[in-house]
């Protein structure tokens, strides 16, 4: 059934026929109403929508269970369960709600649309955004990098820089990481020692491993080539070496199984060439990185103080309301590992929960890697096939000639 | 298994016959939506409340229609000596279908899809269009080759047919006399 919430029943289903004849016999009127109702429900895909509509009620009713300060009671059938636990578990839960859960909210209303915009994120597919990533030149001035995010099923997504500093994109890239484990991941600057470019010759990031090898090489990699060293210093010293370089645009994605990165070249790195960390990790932060959106969306419900903001003042050009929350992140929060954004706007629809923009901003003063902003911007829906993601269907003709 | 759970799968029960009554009762899709959600997050809070020795879907019901006269305030569809009358007259028929045999509402639709196939061709072909295939009645009426006018009543008579055809296998109330 056709979901336009701005046209009425009447139009739609010319039920106005059963308003017409309602003062003149309501029983035949209300027989056809219900008729209607009934026959409302054979549309192709109502069966999805109303499920939608019950898992979107269960994720509010479920952050207000986590939001209520008292363990949650309000049910005949939780209380047949909270009867069962004892006081030492009560105690318990007590102490971990608040010692975990209350801290990180500003507000329950900004919690619940938040956890709705995270359960919404998981199962939406077919989105396209605008990607626009500034980062800092000098203390005055910023550039400006573009990209553009293709998001499938599954953990698919493709990342294809368009504009601009490749440098700058891969920065932001390894801001992101684990939005589970945050700690758990090493940081870029790590892997490659303090203050060096996180972009290798290539642009093979990604490819970059802990610098515990012997010699600083990963096993199994042939010694470096002093033609290849020679272009990365010349590289490293040429003031546009942030533009990208070549005809082609960089582009990135996981495949739902397996993570790539085509480099400007036109060269596709997969694992084998990245390094198995690269690969994602069952259960782990696979597809987690800043720029899937993920990473930041994991990060708020546990690092940040959320705010809901007045969600009817400015609703969508078509009229249907949005909801915005403001996160700022926590004083003292450790799991970004002073890499995430001090604050992250989030506008999204007030129906649906889909993310209509996001704006992660960074403090100057502290911002790692120069990192200023990084906004997103729904652009539309875009359904792909599963090729679509695929490394191959992005490597151009002539990078096929040059592997092969 | 938590209170929440169980909650869901009792609601997920239901929801396809609240959806009707409330598409039977409400002006828009959005107030559906809007009804829906709040009618769901009332029960919850006021699960204490419930009866558990009384079936559950006249109880979800009955929270659905206070949640609509309240958001549909000054809204009603029908002038008010008759609002009444045929908002009650609509939960009857969907109490009278969610009682009838079947393990889930879905399976109590199937008296509704052979009513369908029985229906004339230009009623059943009325029905498809706008229901299965989900176009609006202008696009439809253009579909079956009649000004929008003609289209409706066309509509309205096929709605009033399965009614009938409801009717006959016990699935609708009686006609008031």
């Amino acid at each position: 059934m056709n979901n336009d919430n701005s046209e009425t029943q009447d139009e739609r289903f010319g039920t106005d026929m059963d308003l017409e004849s309602a003062a003149a016999n309501p029983s035949r009127a209300s027989d056809s109403l219900s008729v209607h109702g009934l026959l409302s429900l054979l549309g192709q895909d109502e069966s999805k929508l109303i499920y939608e509509r019950v898992r979107r009620a269960m994720t509010v009713i479920r952050a207000e269970i986590a939001c209520s300060e008292t363990p949650q009671r309000s049910g005949v059938l939780a209380r047949i369960h909270w009867r069962r636990g004892a006081a030492v578990l009560a105690a318990a839960a007590m102490l971990a709600l608040s010692l975990i859960v209350m801290p990180m909210l500003g507000d329950n209303k900004a919690y619940a649309a938040l956890r709705s915009v995270v359960d919404a994120q998981k199962s939406m597919v077919g989105r396209s955004y605008e990607i626009v990533i500034e980062r800092g030149v000098d203390a005055s001035s910023t550039r400006s990098t573009r990209a553009t995010l293709e998001i499938g099923s599954g953990g698919r997504f493709v990342v294809n820089l368009t504009e601009g500093c490749m440098r700058d994109a891969m920065a932001a890239l390894s801001l992101g990481g684990s939005g589970r484990s945050p700690q758990s991941r090493p940081r870029l600057d790590d892997r490659l020692g303090k203050g060096k470019d996180p972009v290798a010759p290539d642009g093979g990031m990604l490819g970059k491993r802990p610098d515990h090898r012997p010699e600083g090489r990963r096993q199994g990699e042939a010694p470096r080539d002093p033609e290849a060293m020679a272009r990365m210093r010349e590289r490293s010293c040429n003031p546009d070496r942030c533009a990208l370089p070549g005809a082609g645009s960089a582009v990135f994605g996981c495949d739902g199984k397996t993570r790539w990165f085509i480099a400007p070249s036109g060269k596709v790195m997969r694992p084998e060439h990245l390094g198995a960390e690269s690969a994602p990790r069952e259960g782990t932060d696979s597809g987690l990185d800043i720029l899937t959106l993920d990473s930041t969306l994991a990060r708020l419900e546990h690092g940040y103080q959320a705010e809901f903001v007045d969600a009817d003042s400015e609703p969508r050009a078509d009229g249907r309301p949005v909801v915005r929350v403001e996160a700022l992140l926590r004083p003292g929060n450790r799991s970004g590992s002073g890499r995430m954004p001090s604050k992250v706007e989030l506008c999204a629809d007030a129906a649906t929960f889909e993310i209509l923009r996001m704006e992660a901003t960074w403090d100057p003063a502290s911002s790692p890697l120069q990192m200023r902003k990084i906004v997103f911007d729904l652009l539309g829906t875009n359904e792909r096939s599963d090729d679509f993601f695929d490394g191959a269907s992005h490597e151009s003709e002539s990078s096929t000639d040059s592997e092969s | 298994m938590r209170s929440e759970d169980l909650f869901d799968i009792l609601v997920r029960q239901h929801s396809l016959m609240l959806t009707a009554y409330l598409r039977s009762m409400a002006f828009s899709e959005s107030l559906v939506d809007d009804v829906f959600q709040e009618t769901l997050i009332t029960a919850w809070r006021r699960l204490d409340e419930f009866d558990r020795q009384r079936p559950f879907g006249p109880w979800l019901r009955g929270i659905a229609r206070n949640t609509l006269l309240s958001k549909a305030r000054g809204k009603r569809r029908y002038e008010s000596h008759i609002a009444d009358l045929i908002e009650s007259r609509i939960a009857e028929q969907v109490e009278k279908m969610d009682t009838r045999p079947g393990d889930t509402f879905a399976d109590r639709l199937s008296d509704l899809r052979d009513c369908v196939a029985r229906l004339a061709a230009d009623h059943r072909t009325a029905v498809d269009l706008i229901y299965i295939r989900g176009l609006d009645t202008n696009h439809a009426a253009a579909a079956a080759g009649l000004s929008e006018e003609t289209f409706r009543k066309r509509l309205y008579r096929a709605r009033l047919a399965l009614a009938e055809c409801l009717r006959s296998k016990g699935c609708f109330e009686e006609t008031l006399a």
